[in-house]
């Protein structure tokens, strides 16, 4: 299992990443990110990578099991 | 998936989409070598900062990466303050200030500069803003400055002219159309992009060309095609941009405005793919290409397919299907693009903010919010649906028409 990693002081609501990976995450009604599941299984890693990396601000990331947040 | 374990990726350009480049890469499972050349000496920093908070604090932007995640964990040769100075195709080899750098795949990410003043900079006094560093200068030239002239209110001119507002200079902004982003967007959102300026109290002359720049002792007198003349103390160049693609010159690869490419992000070369500014995105293999979309957010979803397809053979090749998107903060209101622009629109108000909906033959092609995050993130999910109109997104829409 892998997890997104979200730096909440960069995130700005963009929602660009919501696009690459819908049922992964969501932008609530003050257009705050949400992440839909802690976890994600190897179905999703490449979803998952591309929501990372499309965001314009590199506010989200993903961790791979057992990888420590910094 | 990968090449090789030699194979070598060489990405021209340390800006985002360079970045992404290389992180999509190692996503593929590229183990061979990546080399990122970069001209600027600093890391990849996030551009947007450039003329928005970095500009406002003097200070530069924010890294994307920090030093030890590139080289540690991304393993990636850093080559910055590089500049690449042509390529040999036939033998695979970039060309740069420094040497000869050899490639199996390249990737062109050299981004976009700001058109030049066709005046000069009369002795530091006219600039143009695109790096930390200009940001840097820019602050502290704007600090104290009496009388301040923006030309250009585009995106980057208008946010310039908030800046040096909010820095305490009176700010002229000179602008050929009725206002913000009408060639793009229409008069109805330029006229209310206009009034942020105005009520802000920046005064905006539209309609207006620039006929000459010259120096008038400490001052630079601006003379407009009206016969107005602005005296400034300085003048801010904003005009658009353009990618210097002048190190491709006689390389083979096809360049228009930006290096022509596919929705692959690949070249006339298949060794060659490019992602960014720089890219030029012409639709002949495909569905219709969006028009050119110069912005961080293409630059990262570009940036992702090229880094992925230069490391990938051509079977398993990723095509860029991003919704063009940008943003802008003026005044302390919040610009957000999404989708394309057409000819026929419908405003609504949405609490303090409105929304600019475009539609095209019945379908909703895209929108811009001004102070309407709930609205514009609305609109996202409709295009990614696909099966919107555009009146049923205006119903859809919490407001009501203005």
């Amino acid at each position: 299992m892998s997890a997104f990693e979200l730096d909440s002081s960069r995130c700005e609501g963009h929602g660009v990443c919501v696009d690459a990976a819908p049922h992964l995450l969501a932008l609530d009604d003050e257009g705050e990110l949400v992440l839909l599941a802690e976890t994600f299984g190897d179905a999703d890693a490449d979803a998952a990578a591309d929501a990372a990396l499309v965001c314009p601000v590199a506010a989200l990331r993903v961790v791979g099991p057992g990888e420590a947040s910094s | 998936m990968s090449t090789s374990a030699r194979s070598s990726l060489v990405i021209v350009g340390a800006g985002l989409a360079g970045v992404r480049a290389a992180e999509s890469a190692r996503n593929a499972g590229h183990d061979g070598s990546i080399v990122l050349v970069g001209a600027e000496t600093a890391l990849p920093y996030e551009r947007p900062q450039v003329t928005k908070e970095a500009l406002l604090a003097g200070a530069s932007p924010r890294h994307y990466v920090e030093h030890d995640q590139l080289v540690g964990r991304l393993g990636v040769q850093l080559r910055l303050g590089t500049r690449a100075t042509g390529l040999d195709r036939r033998r695979r080899l970039l060309r740069t200030a420094d040497g000869k750098i050899g490639y199996d795949a390249l990737v062109v990410a050299t981004g976009a500069q700001p058109t030049p003043c066709p005046w000069g900079n009369l002795d530091g006094q006219v600039s143009t803003v695109r790096t930390a560093r200009d940001a840097v200068l820019l602050h502290r030239v704007l600090t104290g400055r009496r009388r301040v002239v923006v030309v250009g209110a585009g995106l980057i001119g208008s946010e310039i002219a908030s800046a040096a507002q909010a820095l305490g200079a009176e700010v002229t902004l000179v602008e050929r159309g009725c206002g913000p982003l009408e060639a793009s967007h229409g008069r109805s959102l330029a006229e209310h992009l206009a009034r942020l300026h105005r009520t802000a109290g920046t005064r905006l002359v539209t309609g207006a060309a620039v006929t000459s720049l010259v120096r008038a002792g400490a001052s630079v007198a601006v003379d407009l095609g009206s016969g107005e003349r602005i005296v400034a103390e300085h003048v801010v160049w904003a005009v658009g941009v353009r990618s210097d693609l002048g190190w491709l010159v006689g390389s083979g690869i096809r360049v228009a405005e930006g290096v022509l490419c596919t929705t692959a992000m690949v070249t006339n070369d298949p060794a060659v793919f490019v992602a960014g500014d720089a890219a030029q995105v012409v639709a002949t293999d495909g569905p219709q290409a969006a028009p050119r979309s110069m912005s961080q957010s293409m630059a990262a979803a570009q940036g992702l397919v090229a880094g992925h397809n230069a490391v990938t053979p051509p079977g398993s090749w990723s095509r860029t299907t991003a919704t063009p998107y940008f943003w802008s903060t003026w005044y302390d209101r919040r610009i957000q693009g999404v989708g394309v622009p057409s000819a026929r629109s419908t405003v609504l108000q949405e609490g303090g903010g409105t929304l600019h909906l475009y539609e095209h033959r019945g379908r909703l092609t895209g929108a811009v919010g001004i102070d309407a995050k709930a609205s514009v993130r609305r609109v996202r999910e409709l295009l990614r649906e696909g099966s919107s109109s555009g009146a049923h997104a205006a119903r859809e829409m919490t407001g009501r028409p203005a």
